[in-house]
């Protein structure tokens, strides 16, 4: 992955003398659709860092996360959330989970215990991100769980919000809910516009 | 000016009789609590109905200190109640009827509920043709979330019992004061003003036009949007002062995926204003939004 920083780190650079927008330096709420993806790192359960940066060229989904939360809970133990991740997966997107709760708060756990509870129920995603300040969490301005991100392999930003359209905690909404993230990667993967760029986040407030 | 309430002003009668309504609140042993930290109660407004009239019932939600719940729109997290009626045949349930809410801000996200205690209000008409007297049962299945620092989804199964007859109606002298204190925190429609909303560059202007004097105090009145989506439910609303009117900066939500046509919800007053000869703190909206149309 660190071979990608390089050439990320020029195009960044001139990214900021072209662009108008100022996303990519780490401006708080600055994820917009259209723009660049606001960059950041985080160090996964593994001890391991992730940069944006280090995924230029794939596929990324953001997925904020807290396992004690009756929304994240519907999506997981019906095996929602884990069958898109898997699909995706397969076909080389970068999926992160990333848990801003602060420490004490729900959805927090040490590096440990999060994989414990990540192997309990499943998780499919290709790590689980640590920012227990919120420091991304913010940038992004993610407002609940789950509240989902696609980039595209040039870093642009092109969903922003629910999961789907079906704003409850019961199991029972699954069925016949429209997934914004399963149709936007189709879409866009086969070079078509994403028709629903937006939509406002549900779920449990995020913990920071 | 004259402020239309939702439902009918109801007539007195000779007696009384106490409803029978069940909380689903109760904690056994080894059993689970379908609804933790929160109390429901369904109270109807009255002991005795007549066929064919509304009348009113109460989903009361009392809350243990510190939790919250939520309103029509939650705002950014969160979910309203539900009721899902069970009635006999013929008989009609209307949609809630929300009290204003409170603003609960967690960090940067920012939702709009309810603390404490509220209750919401729900308009049940019987059929016109029944000819017997007779007592009914109607039962509903509430759904609510409570939540502090963890969110905990809440039910109870409810029933309360009706009187239908043609004798007057006589409201339950127990809850006469809690449903008078909820309808004064229910959205009135203010019939002598005159509002408007304008699109610019961040959003609408909410503009209300009064026949009269504004308000002393307008500095902390919010609009709370009904529909999710449409504007930022956390971001500082300026009120601006002038001659015989006021208005409000509304900042769009950078969820909305189209523009509204109509700005549609709740206007919270910081104080309680006269209109003719109603009290109220908060005003019903719901007006065509005018301007130039952006590209989504």
């Amino acid at each position: 992955m660190k071979k990608y920083a390089n050439v990320a780190i020029t195009a960044m650079l001139g990214c900021a003398l072209l662009c108008v927008s100022t996303a990519a330096v780490g401006q708080n709420g600055a994820a917009v659709v259209g723009e660049a993806a606001p960059a950041f790192a985080l160090v996964d359960t593994n001890g391991e860092e992730h940069s944006l940066a280090d995924y230029r060229d794939d596929w990324v989904v953001l997925e904020w996360l807290n396992y004690g939360c009756p929304y994240v809970r519907k999506h997981y133990d019906s095996g929602n959330m884990q069958s898109l991740q898997r699909k995706y997966g397969e076909l080389g997107v970068k999926w992160f989970a990333i848990v801003s709760s602060a420490p004490g708060k729900q959805g927090y756990y040490p590096p440990a215990e999060m994989n414990e509870r990540s192997n309990e129920i499943g998780n499919d995603a290709l790590a689980v991100l640590l920012d227990s300040d919120g420091t991304v969490g913010h940038m992004y301005d993610a407002k609940t769980t789950p509240h989902m991100f696609v980039i595209n392999p040039d870093g642009l930003l092109l969903y922003n919000g629910a999961i789907d359209d079906k704003p409850s905690s019961r199991a029972s909404s699954l069925e016949g809910a429209f997934n914004y993230v399963d149709v936007a990667l189709d879409e866009a993967m086969s070079g078509r516009d994403v028709t629903v760029k937006t939509s406002q986040p549900y779920g449990c407030s995020v913990k920071y | 000016m004259r402020l239309q309430f939702g439902y009918p002003v109801l007539r007195w009668v000779a007696f009384a009789c106490l409803p029978v309504h069940l909380s689903g609140c109760h904690t056994e042993q080894g059993h689970e609590d379908l609804s933790p930290h929160s109390d429901a109660e369904m109270i109807s407004e009255v002991s005795s109905a007549r066929p064919g009239e509304p009348f009113c019932v109460g989903l009361r939600l009392t809350l243990d200190p510190g939790w919250h719940s939520y309103w029509l729109n939650p705002g950014d997290a969160g979910q309203p109640a539900a009721i899902e009626w069970d009635l006999p045949a013929g008989y009609r349930a209307g949609e809630i009827q929300w009290p204003f809410p409170h603003k609960v801000e967690e960090s940067s996200v920012v939702s709009y509920g309810y603390d404490n205690e509220v209750m919401l209000l729900t308009e049940i008409t019987p059929p016109r043709s029944l000819t017997d007297e007779q007592t009914v049962s109607i039962s509903a299945l509430a759904h609510w979330l409570v939540c502090k620092d963890i969110c905990l989804p809440a039910e109870a199964d409810l029933e309360f019992e009706i009187r239908i007859s043609d004798e007057p109606s006589l409201p339950d002298p127990q809850w006469i004061e809690a449903f008078a204190e909820t309808r004064e925190r229910l959205p009135a429609v203010a019939s002598g003003w005159a509002m408007s909303a304008t699109r610019d560059r961040e959003g609408f202007v909410l503009e209300v036009n009064l026949d009269g004097p504004i308000p002393q105090s307008i500095e902390g009145a919010f609009f709370f949007a009904s529909e999710r989506g449409v504007l930022d439910h956390g971001a500082y609303q300026r009120v601006a002062r002038g001659d015989g009117r006021f208005s409000i900066s509304l900042t769009r939500s950078k969820y909305a995926r189209a523009e509204p046509k109509r700005l549609k919800g709740v206007l919270a007053m910081p104080e309680e204003i006269t209109l003719g000869s109603v009290s109220t703190r908060a005003i019903a909206v719901d007006v065509s939004v005018v301007g130039e149309q952006r590209d989504m």
